[in-house]
């Protein structure tokens, strides 16, 4: 027997329905034995539901808190000799071809605009800015300033 | 989803862009559960399913400027989280000769912790992780977070009738397994 009822058992086993709504699906449970038997595997499945590990808010939380903002403003750069700054070009390319290689490009579309890593640059753990485009294109300071940044 | 927490959600999204740090917790809580289950969901363990659903998490909640309210702010998150999820499977992928979901062991607690979990629950969260990605996703965000076909479709890449498709398959197959 099929109703109107039938497409809100999920929410009617998992207690989402407003109790007028609850009531009338009731009925219909009791009265169908399609509805019966599939309102018994969805209360085993929600009643089975997994949760967050604990620390998983609290990560998060501090995490978006801890991280300095994305666009961090240059410090002053001490003057380094022409082979340092060589080195660090090649250390910052290499952290970049890194990036490149384990961040794959989401491919999303139809809900709007959705953060990536092209979209929205945002500081790693290790505080390189994932998504920051073509690292060879810094100027050398910036590039010593990022260097010394990575450095701590 | 009642249209109460909708704009409750909505009201904790202004706080949260106006830097009220209360609000972006608020919204950290309200999500965290639905999040680590999406991105369980795809990768089948816990363990990366926190790392993903934290870096989803965080990837959404840094870039609310992105939101625009095409979609509740659930299913756009959610469609983040499931983002991250994939491209950690296709990466480990890469590394693993198996498919991860195969063997893996369902998920672990039950939600409500004063109840023993009976062993026709678990069983029921074991087949679930034996369906098909998209049977799977569709069934679960369906009861587990209540979201709509539609809703459901955006999270799967699907058409509203092919998330409901996808979801009586799913509980016409766990139907069968049960039965065994
Ligand atoms: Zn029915």
């Amino acid at each position: 027997m099929s109703s109107k009822s039938c497409p809100q058992l999920p929410d009617w086993v998992a207690g989402r329905l407003p109790s007028e709504e609850a009531r009338a699906v009731a009925a219909h449970v009791d009265a169908c034995a399609e509805c019966a038997a599939e309102a018994g595997l969805l209360r085993a499945l929600f009643a089975a539901r997994p949760e967050a590990p604990r620390d998983l808010a609290p990560r998060v939380s501090a995490a978006l808190r801890d991280n300095e903002p994305v666009v961090r403003r240059a410090r002053r750069v001490r003057r380094w000799p022409g082979w340092a700054a060589s080195a660090a070009a090649v250390m910052v390319l290499a952290a970049g071809a890194y990036w490149v290689g384990i961040r794959d490009a989401p491919d999303f579309s139809g809900l709007g605009q959705i953060p990536t890593e092209e979209g929205s640059a945002w500081i790693s753990d290790d505080g390189i800015a994932a998504g920051a485009p073509v690292m060879d294109e810094l100027s050398d300071d910036a590039l010593l300033a990022l260097l010394e940044e990575m450095g701590g | 989803m009642s249209q109460a927490r909708r704009d409750d959600d909505e009201t904790l999204l202004r706080g949260a862009r106006a830097g009220d740090e209360g609000a972006l917790d608020e919204l950290i809580e309200r999500h965290h559960g639905a999040a680590f289950r999406v991105a369980l969901g795809i990768l089948g363990n816990e363990a990366d399913a926190a790392d993903a659903g934290q870096e989803g998490l965080m990837r959404a909640l840094r870039a609310l400027s992105g939101f625009r309210g095409e979609a509740s702010f659930r299913t756009w998150l959610l469609a983040i989280v499931a983002n991250e999820a994939r491209s950690v499977l296709r990466r480990t992928a890469r590394r693993r000769e198996t498919p991860l979901y195969a063997d893996t062991p369902g998920p672990g607690r039950a939600a409500d912790e004063e109840v023993a979990l009976s062993a026709e629950a678990a069983r029921a969260r074991e087949l679930l992780a034996k369906l098909p990605e998209k049977q799977r996703l569709a069934v679960q965000l369906r009861i587990d977070e209540g979201l709509s076909f539609r809703e459901v479709g955006e999270i799967i890449r699907s058409s509203e009738g092919a998330a409901r498709v996808n979801y009586y398959h799913g509980i016409r197959r766990l139907r069968e397994w049960m039965e065994k």
